[in-house]
């Protein structure tokens, strides 16, 4: 048995060592990755400080807001900051990184009607999978995160961070990067849609709405401009969804701005939309100008 | 307290160490606690009616071998019909309703009936099977009843067993629990071994492929042929890494705690037939369904036809087993006729000889053949009715597209590369590769090592459950 005990010891030895250099050479690699999501992400977290305007969401964030068009039409830095997928715990962890190190003159959230349904796309994992990387060399992301004790232990594991997301981190060294100060286009029209825009039987997810309350929080106490912008849908009209009626309440109940273009006159033409749920690069294009310029006419950057 | 968790891996853990820490004779009650535990951790209720059918079959195997106020025939007869009416109340109620309310439909009564909100206990299929093969084992005087109820609790409830198999024979199971347990360095170290690859069969293959899999499935009317014929390929791979993941697993426990546990899988990819795959393919229940339903049904001597018939029925029942589900039970007939087409076949040509093609040649477009002929049942074993197999199949040869891998593909076919590195080695070269771990300590080390950091390096820990504990 003692032998055993040994040969096991020695095994756990061995795994440290793998475990470690394996996490030490990846956390070297990690800032040299310019493109994909890990490279959005480097960006961002590295050039925090430069911009004035920093916009939020899941994939609605990611494609349909152009940066360029902010910053023509106002005169400020913009950087789209918005992730497939992302969700409010990815949003509040980056925008509590930002609050740490700039405050910016405005945030806006891309925020979707069905935002605070469990079945939505958006939950803790898919925050860690995009950012379990960063945890090393970002700490302030960990206690964002509020990682419970058993993936606080787990993520102190190089292996176990950089788990299958490594052969994201290898191919994006040697791709060339396409986003436009993080954003990226949707191009023409998709062949196909698998969602499901029905209201799902699933409830509400209670943390999604502390989470919200706690950025609506951070916001306020930091003096920052919070502005949650329902963007647009071809065809689709989830307004009346238990989620959004949640999040009026929620809007209400800290007297925040809101503004709503699920059902918008001006961007109806099917020409414009990916899919049913997300513009096209000319989609982008017009509601970015459009929307800036209701930034401009509110004067809430005054 | 599913076995791919950290509580599970902590659990067994502590168990393997107060097994191999206290006295020989308090082993038994290790086991029997932890198997107690392990299933409290799922349900306190279920594990009560798992202990009451324990308790059941306990009584009942002693009423067959000194029957008292009934006769033998009528103990024995009680006791195999409660045994199935018990799973089919829990696992079959709600199909059998379905199937009532929609013939009744069809000859227009109007009226409506309600599905029972019933959850069935955790292994109730496993545990059944078992629970009938002792009882006909003692009626056969095969084997005596259990007289210590603790032993034949541990039979039933044993913890790495108990979630999806394999089915013990009560004879094999037993004896091992009457010789003293061993902690043995080296059966630990086997244990430890066959726990890894099974940790690596299912975190590291199975639910990698389970997300395209269920991509593809959840939403057929979205994807190509290529996409289906990829899906429904990745899917026999899933099953056969979730299930002999898990068994590995539990041998591998149950190797550490003294205990062999019987093998369910002989690399099934390399089965030359419908026959030989099921040689293959979750041993315990193909011989369990011989031994109990088969030979009855046919006996040793019996001509084609009855051969014939009682093979459909065998693997009906096999379906029918699998799942509440029409798609089960056409599975099964499938299975049923191809093995009986392959009689068909060997007896017609039983006098001929092909000389002209090599032999190697034959058996590799055997094994191509039967693997992919598997593949196509396995649509019915994946797709939720019979409506949607067809579909599926219709889809298959119809529609032109890609593949849609996306990004994961890197990774499904890392995974499939390593299993096929494994599967191959362990078919064809399983002797040398074991002459030559024997002979290098550091070849075993550095072998060990590697497994658990591509399991930590490539897993997918937020996978589901594994398939077969549904059944």
């Amino acid at each position: 048995m003692y032998q055993l005990i040994k040969q096991l010891l020695l095994i756990t030895f061995l795994l440290i060592i793998i475990d470690r250099s394996t996490g030490f050479y990846f956390d070297k690699l990690l800032p040299s990755v310019k493109c994909g999501y890990y490279g959005k992400i480097n960006s961002y977290l590295s050039t925090v400080e430069a911009y004035d305007i920093i916009i939020y969401g899941n994939s609605r964030g990611m494609h349909q807001y152009v940066p360029k068009v902010f910053e023509n039409n106002l005169s400020l830095r913009a950087i789209n900051a918005g992730i497939d997928g992302a969700g409010l715990p990815f949003y509040k962890a980056l925008i509590e990184y930002q609050l740490k190190h700039h405050k910016p003159k405005l945030i806006i959230i891309d925020i979707n009607n069905r935002e605070l349904e469990s079945s939505i796309i958006g939950d803790k994992e898919n925050a860690l999978n995009y950012l379990s990387p960063f945890l090393a060399s970002k700490p302030d992301l960990k206690a964002s995160l509020a990682l419970s004790t058993k993936d606080e232990l787990l993520y102190n594991s190089g292996l176990y961070r950089y788990n299958t997301k490594f052969y994201g981190i290898i191919r994006s060294l040697s791709c060339s990067d396409k986003l436009q100060n993080g954003y990226s286009p949707y191009v023409g029209i998709a062949a196909k849609d698998m969602r499901d825009y029905k209201e799902p039987e699933s409830g509400i997810d209670k943390e999604r709405i502390e989470l919200l309350e706690s950025i609506i929080e951070l916001c306020k106490q930091s003096n920052v401009k919070l502005l949650f912008v329902f963007s647009p849908k071809r065809d689709i009209d989830d307004r009346s969804f238990k989620s959004r009626k949640l999040l009026n309440n929620i809007f209400d109940k800290y007297n925040l701005p809101y503004w709503d273009f699920t059902v918008n006159d001006n961007f109806k033409a099917k020409n414009i939309f990916y899919d049913a749920a997300h513009l096209n690069q000319e989609g982008a294009a017009l509601y970015s100008k459009f929307l800036s310029m209701k930034i401009l006419s509110s004067r809430m950057l005054n | 307290m599913n076995f791919n968790t950290l509580y599970f891996i902590l659990f067994v853990c502590s168990v393997v160490a107060l097994f191999c820490t206290v006295n020989q004779r308090f082993r038994i009650y290790v086991l029997l606690i932890a198997s107690c535990l392990f299933c409290i951790s799922f349900s306190f209720v279920h594990f009560l009616i798992l202990l009451g059918t324990v308790g059941f079959n306990y009584l009942i195997g002693l009423g067959i071998q000194s029957p008292r106020f009934f006769s033998k025939k009528t103990i024995y007869l009680s006791g195999l019909i409660a045994n199935i009416a018990f799973l089919a109340y829990y696992k079959y109620a709600n199909f059998f309703i379905n199937n009532i309310q929609e013939s009744l439909m069809f000859v227009g009564w109007p009226g409506h009936l309600n599905n029972l909100n019933i959850i069935a206990p955790i292994g109730l299929s496993f545990l059944t099977f078992q629970a009938i093969s002792y009882l006909i084992d003692i009626k056969r005087e095969a084997i005596e009843p259990e007289k210590n109820f603790f032993h034949l609790t541990i039979y039933f409830l044993y913890f790495p067993k108990i979630l999806a198999g394999p089915i013990e024979r009560a004879n094999t199971f037993l004896s091992q629990l009457k010789q003293p347990l061993k902690a043995c360095p080296s059966t630990i170290k086997d244990g430890l071994k066959l726990c890894l690859l099974g940790f690596f069969k299912k975190l590291v293959i199975a639910d990698r492929l389970t997300e395209y899999v269920n991509k593809v499935y959840d939403a057929p009317d979205y994807f190509s042929s290529q996409a289906l014929i990829a899906a429904t390929i990745f899917f026999t791979i899933q099953l056969y890494c979730d299930f002999s993941g898990y068994c590995d697993i539990g041998m591998g426990i149950s190797k550490m705690l003294g205990i062999k546990l019987t093998k369910n899988f002989n690399h099934p990819f390399f089965a030359e037939s419908f026959t030989d795959f099921w040689k293959r393919w979750h041993i315990t229940l193909s011989s369990w369904l011989r031994d109990y339903v088969f030979l009855p049904l046919c006996g040793r001597r019996a001509k084609h036809i009855k051969i014939y018939r009682s093979i459909i029925i065998v693997f009906a029942i096999s379906g029918l087993w699998h799942g509440a589900n029409w798609t089960f039970i056409v599975w099964g007939l499938l299975h049923g006729v191809f093995i009986v087409i392959e009689n068909i076949i060997k007896r017609i040509f039983k006098n001929h000889e092909f000389n002209l093609i090599p032999q190697q040649l034959v058996i590799s477009l055997k094994i191509v053949l039967t693997f992919f002929l598997v593949t196509a049942t396995r649509v019915f074993f994946r797709a939720k009715n019979i409506d949607e197999a067809l579909y599926i199949f219709k889809r298959m040869f119809t529609i032109a597209g890609n593949f849609d891998f996306s990004e994961g593909r890197f990774l499904f076919f890392l995974a499939i590369i390593m299993l096929l590195i494994y599967e191959i080695t362990a078919e064809y070269f399983s002797k040398k590769l074991i002459s030559l771990s024997n002979n290098s300590r550091l070849l075993k080390l550095g072998f060990t090592v590697t497994i658990i950091a591509l399991i930590i390096l490539l897993g997918e820990f937020n996978g589901g459950r594994f398939i077969y504990a549904r059944f």
